[in-house]
C-alpha cells in the first residue's frame, strides 16, 4: 500500500468563517492503483489529494504514507516526500514565469539527488511525447492554457515518481488534448506509477480502474 | 552538482529575467553604498585645512548620509517584502513540488547577492565619476591628494562601503525572506491573490 488515508476531516477556518471540506473520508491506494475522484466544485476532491500528496495534514484522522504516518514526518522529510516520492499536476497549471518550458520541467530536479544535466534527455523525451518538442526553449508566458498544462504534466513525471496526483489535469484542454493526456496517464500507470486523479468530466472514467465520486466532504459513492 | 549550484542555476535566471521591483532593490543599494562610500571617505582622508565652519558643514553632510543610510535600509525592507510578496504563490509552488525552507531561503539570500553585486557595479562606476569630480574641485582647498595616498584610501573607502551595502541589504532581507519561508504550499497554491 503506497498510502491510506483514515476517517480524515479537514476544517478551514473558524468561527463564522469555518469550512468542513472532509467529514471523514477514507481510502486505500495501492501500488500501480489508477483512481479518479469525481464530484461537483466544493465537494473536497482537491483537499483530499492536497492531503494524500501531504501539501497539508488533516485536522483528524490519519495519513499514512508508505506506511508511515504523516502526522509524525518532519518538515524536512516531507519535502523530500513531495520531491521524490510524489509528482503533482496543480489545479491551476503553475509553472514559473521566468522560466522557459525545459527549466521549468526540470525544475524538481533540484530537489531531488539526480542531475539537471543527466535529466535533460529525459524531459525533452517528455516534452516531445506531450507534442511540445518545439516549444522547448519558450518562455512559458507565451504558451496557451493547454500547452502549460502539458508542460505541468512533464514536470510531474520528470523524477519518476510512485505515485502521480492530478488535479483536472484536463481542464483547460480540448476534448482531443485531453484524450491524449489521458492516454498518457494509461502508459504511466501501465509502467507502475500510482495515478490519482480529479475530474469533473465523466467521460474520463473509462480510464481509471477505480472511480469514486464525492459530495458534501465525503465519498458519496463508488462508481468503479 | 551540488546544492549551492542547483540554488544558483535557478537563482540565476531568476535575476536575469528580474522585474522592475530587483531594478528598484539594485538601484537602493547602489545608492546606499554611495552614501556610505562618502561616508567613509570623509572618515579615512586627511582634512588639514579644516576651518570650524567647514568641519560643521562636513559633520551636517555626515548626519545627512546617515539618514540617506537609514531611510534606504527600511526603503529595502520595503522593497524585499514586496518582492517577496509578488513571489508568494512561485515560492508556493516550489514547496509543493519538493523544496526545503532552506532551498528557499538559500534562492532568496543569492539572488540578493547578485541585487548586491550589481548594485555595487552601477556605485562603482557613479562613485568614480563623483570622486573624480569631487578631487578636481577640492585640490585648490587640500592639494594634491593622490600623493597623500589617498587612492588607497579611497579604495578602503569603497571596500567598506561594499561590505557596510551588503549588511544592510542582508539585514533587510532577513524578515521578508525569514517569512515567506514558513508559507505552507496548499495555501499558498490555493490563494491566488
Amino acid at each position: 500500500m503506497i498510502a491510506k488515508v483514515i476517517n480524515v476531516t479537514k476544517v478551514y477556518g473558524s468561527g463564522q468563517a469555518r469550512t468542513e471540506a472532509l467529514k471523514g473520508v477514507s481510502l486505500d491506494i495501492n501500488e500501480g492503483d489508477y483512481i479518479g475522484i469525481m464530484g461537483a466544485s466544493g465537494s473536497g476532491k482537491t483537499t483530499l489529494l492536497s492531503i494524500i500528496g501531504c501539501l497539508i495534514k488533516p485536522s483528524d484522522g490519519e495519513v499514512y504514507f508508505d506506511k508511515r504516518r504523516v502526522r509524525d514526518i518532519s518538515d524536512i522529510e516531507l519535502s523530500r516526500l513531495r520531491g521524490r516520492e510524489i509528482g503533482f499536476v496543480f489545479q491551476f497549471t503553475d509553472l514559473l514565469g521566468n522560466l522557459t518550458v525545459l527549466e521549468n520541467v526540470l525544475v524538481p530536479v533540484l530537489f531531488h539527488d539526480g542531475q539537471i544535466a543527466e535529466k535533460k534527455k529525459y524531459a525533452v523525451q517528455l516534452l516531445e511525447k506531450l507534442g511540445l518538442g518545439y516549444t522547448l526553449n519558450t518562455r512559458v508566458r507565451a504558451l496557451s492554457g493547454g500547452e502549460r498544462q502539458r508542460v505541468a504534466i512533464a514536470r510531474s513525471l520528470i523524477n519518476r515518481p510512485r505515485i502521480l496526483l492530478a488535479d483536472e489535469p484536463t481542464g483547460d484542454l480540448d476534448d482531443a488534448a485531453s484524450e491524449r493526456i489521458m492516454a498518457l496517464f494509461s502508459s504511466v500507470s501501465a509502467a507502475g506509477t500510482t495515478i490519482v486523479f480529479v475530474t469533473h468530466n465523466k467521460a474520463f472514467v473509462k480510464y481509471a480502474s477505480n472511480v469514486y465520486e464525492m459530495g458534501d466532504g465525503r465519498i458519496q459513492r463508488i462508481l468503479k | 552538482m551540488n546544492q549551492l549550484q542547483k540554488v544558483r542555476w535557478l537563482a540565476r535566471r531568476n535575476f536575469i529575467r528580474g522585474s522592475f521591483s530587483n531594478y528598484a532593490a539594485m538601484i537602493l543599494v547602489a545608492i546606499n553604498a554611495l552614501a556610505f562610500f562618502g561616508y567613509y571617505l570623509h572618515r579615512f582622508l586627511p582634512n588639514p585645512l579644516y576651518t570650524n565652519e567647514r568641519a560643521a558643514a562636513l559633520q551636517a553632510a555626515e548626519f545627512i548620509l546617515l539618514v540617506c543610510i537609514a531611510m534606504n535600509f527600511l526603503s529595502l525592507i520595503v522593497i524585499f517584502w514586496l518582492i517577496t510578496r509578488g513571489r508568494y504563490h512561485e515560492m508556493g509552488l516550489l514547496r509543493g513540488i519538493g523544496a526545503r525552507r532552506i532551498f528557499i531561503f538559500s534562492l532568496l539570500f543569492v539572488e540578493t547577492q547578485m541585487t548586491v553585486f550589481c548594485g555595487m557595479v552601477l556605485a562603482a562606476l557613479l562613485g568614480l565619476g563623483l570622486a573624480k569630480m569631487g578631487f578636481e574641485a577640492l585640490q585648490p582647498f587640500f592639494g594634491d591628494m593622490a600623493a597623500d595616498g589617498a587612492f588607497v584610501k579611497a579604495l578602503l573607502a569603497f571596500l567598506a562601503a561594499f561590505a557596510s551595502a551588503e549588511i544592510i541589504a542582508m539585514l533587510a532581507l532577513l524578515y521578508p525572506a525569514l517569512k515567506i519561508c514558513r508559507i505552507e504550499p496548499h495555501s499558498a497554491l490555493h490563494n491566488r491573490e
